[in-house]
């Protein structure tokens, strides 16, 4: 990657109580408070959530789709969950480039949901061209 | 399992595994990759090898359910193809209780075919029993 764009989105995924069932057959997460109704009902959430894994997926998508193999290989990620993703809800990618430094360029990331509120934060660093 | 006593070092993983390319394909089937098939032609989207890997932790650990994913750190350094041979290593990180939530951090690194491939830092903040 030699240009850095200031601006980077990717598609729209809708979460589904049946892609949250498909995602713990693919990764093996089985951890009932995604895939249990009367299970996450006890939790602070009161209804199933997404995988964090999952949400995160997208965020790479879109990295993936941009960079390609300087993402791939040599790209660096550090996110913090912030808020629940409920089957049904709407998230999107995306990320403003903050800097090129030190060969690599320093994008702040975000998913945010289908009402604008941020449910993964974090910052993504992709090696430039040299 | 007691995770009052897994202590910073202890070692949750040190497995042989492969992602086969059925595998590969029902992982993206999940994340409803859109990515263009050019930019992941014979390779594995990086967030599987690290959802392959987080799995294997949430195997050996038994967390309880309910255990929630707080936050992620991601470093990819080579793509892997299906069928690689991959060796996944995790150690406990951090492991401390902060006003009833107990904090577990985990390190983990996947090679491919002997050479680096994935590591990263996962997060975890687990209910105490009252």
């Amino acid at each position: 990657m030699s240009d850095a764009p200031p601006r980077i989105a990717g598609p729209e995924h809708r979460v589904t109580e049946a892609q949250l069932r498909r995602y713990a057959d693919a990764s093996g997460d089985r951890n009932p408070l995604h895939l249990d109704p009367a299970f996450a009902a006890t939790t602070p959430y009161g209804k199933p959530i997404a995988h964090g894994m999952l949400v995160l997926a997208f965020l790479s998508e879109m990295l993936t789709r941009e960079f390609g193999k300087a993402w791939l290989c040599g790209g660096k990620l550090k996110t913090r969950f912030r808020a629940p993703v409920f089957p049904g809800d709407t998230v999107t990618a995306g990320g403003t480039l903050r800097a090129t430094s030190d060969g690599m360029a320093v994008y702040d990331v975000a998913v945010r949901n289908q009402g604008g509120a941020e449910v993964i934060t974090g910052e993504a660093s992709i090696p430039l061209d040299s | 399992m007691d995770l009052s006593r897994l202590e910073p070092g202890h070692v949750l993983v040190d497995e042989a595994m492969t992602i086969s390319a059925a595998a590969c394909a029902a992982y993206r089937a999940a994340v409803e990759d859109e990515t263009p098939q050019h930019l992941l032609n014979d390779v594995v989207p990086c967030m599987a090898v690290a959802a392959k890997a987080l799995a294997a932790v949430l195997r050996a650990i038994d967390l309880p359910a309910g255990t929630v994913h707080t936050s992620q750190e991601l470093e990819f350094a080579a793509t892997v193809a299906p069928g690689s041979a991959l060796h996944a290593k995790a150690t406990i990180a951090q492991n401390s209780v902060r006003r009833g939530t107990r904090f577990i951090a985990v390190d983990f690194a996947v090679t491919a075919d002997g050479d680096a491939a994935v590591r990263g830092r996962t997060s975890l903040a687990i209910a105490e029993a009252a």
